[in-house]
């Protein structure tokens, strides 16, 4: 049972890691805890859905549909509902993130409807098991697409123009800009590729139980912000990490401690990981200047 | 989905506008208006329900209406939605309790909204009939409030009976969402499948609306080998549970309450659910006097198959329909019918209620086949 229980929570944890991913890209480039992520999330899993379900698009295309859709949504609220209070304190920029999620959650609610809706089948899960591990199709294919996203990410954000564009703006962004990269450009480009990596995680999880539904964001929001400190909010290996601990630790928690703490679990770990080790396991403490 | 939530913010302003302006009117001996109230989960998870609920309420007034209405007064339907959730449903009860308009309220489907709204009702003395299942709704403080549904309790114990006795079953697994509902459903079951002989392997739970991964559940069950699942929850998560039972090689009978008797069982669940055994208080092929002219009244008004507590509701309605024109249009006469009434012709079966308010009905075993809900083969 433990190997299955292993593989259960490496599912679920690489589901965290993508999510995350997103969540702490953005966090890195202009230090912006969006809470709107889990909404995007869930707006990506229902682009895709009605794409599919709608447009009758193959299952590929309605994938990349729900992608570019969600990155649209992000591009909209970076551009309407942060950057009007860019420079006003944090404080602001964050409790627009909250107001975002909620107009998010009841916009999904008045266009698709507030029940649950079931996704397709669309892959035919095959059970595979070896040396007591237990994995599916589709968790294959969770972590597969985890995997290649996050290498094309780490490719973008290390070898290119662009991504170095992007670590310059996350160093200072006033120097960047002195430096002459359009900053605003960064930002905005950011918020599409954390969005789009948000909703495959969204499609994935809609694909993987088979359901999507205007509150799902909210719960695995949340998940991924505490993936994200883990690992060290800011830093995108710590994100992944992030994600797989809390993935396992639900799965063996709700496993060996009882089924009804899992959730409660996730927040011990943050509690315990800020205790301990306040900038996350791959975090570089840096000191306030004062 | 769009036009119902519609239609319900236009229901909800025009039941504001009218509680407004309406309750000097009805100072006659023969008001022109009747107003009975229900409150239901209109959005949110269980919102399904609701909608199947307020559609029957409506099927069974407009037949009163079209027949000239009760004294020549036609009879009007305030809707409320509580969202299925607990914190929600008092400000729905406050707002019928304060509305003198209200001679009853039939409502509130999730047993947690029905137990926070309870003492509001009985303050105000609005009778209620309600169909949420948990036994501390009527445990006697609020005589105002009458069951038209079995209690969970009397659904475990039939239930384990019949996993016992007709389908030989000794070692199950309870899988229960973590609230009244399914926290009584595991104790009383568990109760009554123990003193049968059986045995209760693992128990575990989930919490409604946030779980949608319940794989460590299922592998710690399967580990415990039982011979039978009993899922004491509702559509949406049974559904998945069912899913991801099969796909983690749990392949054992399923058993549900009547709190998954429901089409989007099976649009969610798919083959997975196929063979799955609920309780039920009605099917169309269960026939009563009545039955097949609701059920075919039902279909024509709006297209769609009435379930369980379509047809409960529209029970409760008719039963208030009935006290109004026997008993006048006070809270008072349709309380006291409702205290004296034997054997009332319902479409889901004849109604009594006890001295508890309890109703008192036997059950039936629905199965899915062919994706299709229909009355199984074994029944108790």
């Amino acid at each position: 049972m433990f190997m299955e229980q292993v593989s259960n929570g490496l599912a679920l944890g690489s589901i965290y890691a993508l999510t995350a991913i997103g969540f702490t890209m953005v966090y890195g480039i202009i230090s912006l805890i969006n809470f709107a992520h889990g909404d995007i999330y869930m707006m990506g899993a229902f682009f895709a859905l009605t794409g599919f379900a709608v447009f009758k698009l193959p299952l590929f295309i309605a994938f990349l549909f729900g992608m570019a859709g969600a990155a649209l949504v992000g591009l909209m609220l970076a551009r309407f509902a942060y950057r009007p209070v860019f420079n006003a304190p944090r404080i602001n920029l964050f409790l627009c993130a909250i107001g975002a999620a909620i107009f998010l959650e009841n916009f999904a609610m008045l266009v698709w409807g507030p029940e649950t809706q079931s996704f397709p089948q669309v892959i035919n899960n095959q059970v595979y098991r070896a040396f007591g591990f237990t994995l599916s199709t589709l968790q294959l294919i969770i972590l597969g697409t985890g995997i290649v996203l996050m290498a094309v990410l780490t490719y973008i954000v290390q070898y290119t123009k662009l991504g170095r564009a992007m670590r310059c703006t996350a160093q200072d962004m006033n120097a960047a800009k002195l430096m002459g990269i359009n900053t605003n450009r960064i930002v905005y480009f950011t918020f599409a590729l954390g969005s789009a990596l948000g909703a495959a995680a969204g499609i994935l999880v809609g694909m993987y139980y088979k359901a999507v539904f205007p509150m799902m964001g909210f719960v695995p929001g949340l998940k991924a912000f505490v993936a994200a400190v883990i690992g060290g909010i800011g830093s995108i290996p710590g994100a992944m990490l992030g994600g797989i601990i809390m993935g396992l630790a639900e799965s063996l928690g709700a496993a060996y401690i009882s089924s009804g703490y899992r959730d409660a679990i996730a927040f011990i770990i943050l509690i315990f990981i800020l205790l301990v080790k306040p900038a996350g396991l791959f975090g570089k403490s840096v000191r306030e200047k004062v | 989905m769009k036009k119902l939530s519609y239609l319900l913010i236009l229901l909800l302003i025009l039941s504001l506008v009218a509680g407004c302006g309406g309750s000097g009117g009805q100072s006659g001996d023969k008001p022109s208006e009747i107003y009975l109230a229900s409150a239901n989960p209109m959005t949110g998870d269980s919102a399904q329900f609701g909608d199947m609920k307020v559609k029957a309420i409506q099927l069974a007034l407009d037949e009163v209406n079209a027949a000239g209405g009760i004294n020549g007064a036609q009879v009007k339907l305030l809707v409320g939605d509580d969202t299925g959730n607990p914190k929600e449903a008092p400000n729905v009860a406050q707002k019928f309790a304060a509305d003198d308009r209200v001679l009853a309220v039939i409502g509130h489907w999730n047993s947690s909204c029905t137990l926070a709204a309870r003492g509001i009702y009985e303050a105000a003395g609005i009778p209620v009939i309600t169909d949420s299942v948990n036994k501390a709704i009527t445990d006697g403080s609020t005589p105002h409030v009458y069951r038209i549904s079995l209690t969970d309790t009397a659904q475990a114990q039939h239930l384990a009976k019949y996993a016992y006795e007709k389908m030989g079953k000794r070692r199950v697994a309870i899988l229960y969402t973590a609230n009244d509902f399914g926290n009584g459903l595991m104790n009383d079951f568990s109760k009554a499948f123990n003193e049968l002989g059986g045995k209760v392997v693992a128990t575990e739970t989930y919490f409604e609306g946030q779980s949608k991964d319940f794989s460590p559940q299922i592998t710690k069950i399967k580990a415990k080998n039982p011979d039978l699942l009993f899922i004491a929850g509702y559509y949406v998560e049974t559904a998945l549970i069912a899913q991801q039972s099969r796909s983690l090689g749990l392949n054992v009978p399923m058993l549900g309450t009547e709190g998954i008797s429901s089409e989007e069982l099976i649009k969610l669940g798919g083959q997975a659910v196929e063979g799955i055994l609920f309780t039920g208080f009605f099917h169309p092929e269960v026939k009563f006097p009545g039955t097949e002219e609701f059920v075919k009244a039902f279909k024509e008004k709006y297209n769609k198959e009435p379930d369980t507590y379509a047809a409960l509701a529209y029970d409760s309605a008719k039963l208030i329909l009935e006290a109004i024109s026997k008993n006048g249009a006070t809270r008072e006469g349709i309380k006291k019918y409702l205290d004296e009434v034997k054997d009332f012709p319902g479409v889901a079966g004849p109604i009594s209620f006890d001295d508890k308010n309890d109703v008192t009905r036997g059950i039936i075993i629905l199965t899915v086949k062919n994706g299709k809900i229909v009355p199984a083969e074994v029944q108790p």
